[in-house]
């Protein structure tokens, strides 16, 4: 499973504290779109599962809690990133994303080298060459 | 009731077992003459290949069992009389096991088929609340270097702003080009298809067939790219995106340094000799159909008297054991 997969509430609700941090359940809520509008009592167990998981932050401020978000978008994204990486070099997603080039260190040095010459020679051969 | 179906289902698993591992042992003679074909024509053989033990099981177990078609391709001949008959196992206990193996089996494929479908749509649903629509492709704003495509109907092609940053407009178009490719073959459903037709075989043994689709898929794709922007240019940047990841060591799993399948290289290599790629002709994709064809309908009628073979003799032995 991936490590850092997170459900659509989870974003909506992490998208809503990047657009404004320091925010309540309640705020919180207000603005998660209508489609998928939640229950306050969802929102606030879905900021519990994100303060466990260490997303987001929060202090308390009179009786409430306010929120704000502890990874940026693109750090968050950053992860996924890595998770994808790293799949995609087990296999183990291999069904469902095919990548331009695979993060294999496949190619040393010389081979690079060697194919980089391969490419000026057959660009010669063409009469391509500068 | 029992006794046919459990008949039919070790039929077919008896079957789908057997193609699949004489495919995996014929294979190493036939891969010389499919990787010479232009990859767009060899990336369809080769899934026509792992996909034809499931199939040509499925369809010529189905034949068996309809006795209109079996009368045609099935010699006559007489057990206690001689009515067209289909195989059929005596022991309820032996057509009960081959009930429950098939279940199994196809407990297993589904629950692969659905996890693997959760996964996507997680991805999906992540990427776009996260990523930014860019016309037909999303943007995800993270350093590292990467695109894909993602999903199996309707696949979707992301691409990371470090990427893009590093990337020249050509070079991105390549890429792009090369992404819109996958994402009109469905190449992932492909892969899926192919994978899970083999699922009868445990992974080591069809790696290798399945490594070379996805190697040739890949080539495939590069070779449309290349139509538009030409083979030089697309082997350079191949070779440019594998610099820019190798570079950044950081992004490598520990353990990637034991993977040795040289990917880019075998794709550069194909399209500095793209045009020693033999095409197809439509007279010989017919005859390649035509020969499906037979291969199924000689299938039968071995099939019909290998079974009743089989069935005799686990009888026997089962009468004997008591």
């Amino acid at each position: 499973m991936l490590p850092n997969t997170l459900g659509e509430l989870e974003l909506g609700v992490l998208e809503a504290l990047w657009q404004e941090p320091h925010l309540d359940a309640k705020a919180i809520c207000q603005r998660i779109p209508a489609i998928r509008q939640p229950s306050l009592s969802t929102v606030q167990s879905t900021l519990e599962r994100l303060h466990r998981k260490e997303l987001v932050t929060r202090s308390k401020t009179g009786h409430a809690y306010s929120y704000a978000p502890r990874v940026s978008r693109s750090n968050l994204l950053g992860r996924l990133m890595g998770d994808i990486i790293h799949l995609l070099h087990d296999g183990r997603l291999e069904t469902i994303l095919s990548s331009f080039v695979t993060v294999a260190a496949d190619l040393d040095d010389k081979s690079l080298a060697d194919l980089e010459a391969l490419i000026a020679r057959k660009k010669q051969e063409q009469g391509r060459a500068p | 009731m029992i006794n046919s179906v459990g008949t039919f289902a070790s039929i077919w698993l008896g079957l789908w077992l057997a193609l699949s591992v004489l495919f995996v042992l014929v294979y190493p003679l036939l891969r010389p003459s499919l990787l010479k074909l232009h990859p767009r024509h060899g990336s369809t053989l080769l899934l026509a290949y792992w996909v034809l033990p499931f199939a040509a099981s499925l369809l010529s177990t189905l034949i068996l069992f309809m006795p209109p078609a079996e009368t045609l391709l099935v010699k006559a001949h007489c057990h206690v009389d001689c009515e067209s008959h289909a195989p059929l196992i005596d022991s309820p206990a032996l057509a009960l096991a081959g009930i429950v193996l098939a279940t199994l089996v196809v407990t297993m494929l589904f629950w692969r088929f659905v996890t693997t479908l959760r996964r996507s749509r997680q991805l999906h649903a992540q990427f776009d609340v996260l990523g930014r629509r860019r016309g037909t492709w999303y943007e995800m704003e993270a350093e590292c270097p990467l695109v894909f495509t993602l999903g199996w109907w309707r696949p979707r092609i992301y691409l990371s702003s470090g990427l893009r940053e590093a990337c020249t407009a050509q070079d991105l178009d390549i890429i792009l080009q090369h992404e819109r490719a996958h994402q009109e073959r469905r190449d992932n459903l492909r892969l899926l298809v192919a994978r899970l037709c083999f699922a009868i075989l445990p992974a080591p043994v069809s790696r290798h067939g399945l490594a070379d689709l996805q190697g040739v898929t890949e080539q495939a794709c590069d070779f449309r790219a290349a139509e538009r922007c030409g083979e030089l240019a697309v082997a350079e940047t191949l070779l440019k995106i594998k610099r820019l990841v190798l570079s950044r060591p950081a992004l490598l799993p520990r353990d990637a340094m034991a993977f040795a399948e040289r990917d880019v290289e075998t794709r550069i290599k194909a399209l500095l000799q793209a045009s020693a790629r033999i095409r197809l002709r439509r007279w010989q994709w017919l005859a390649l159909l035509a020969l499906g064809g037979v291969f199924l309908g000689t299938l039968v009628g071995p099939l019909h008297h290998g079974s009743e073979w089989v069935i005799s003799a686990l009888g026997d032995h089962a009468r004997l054991t008591h």
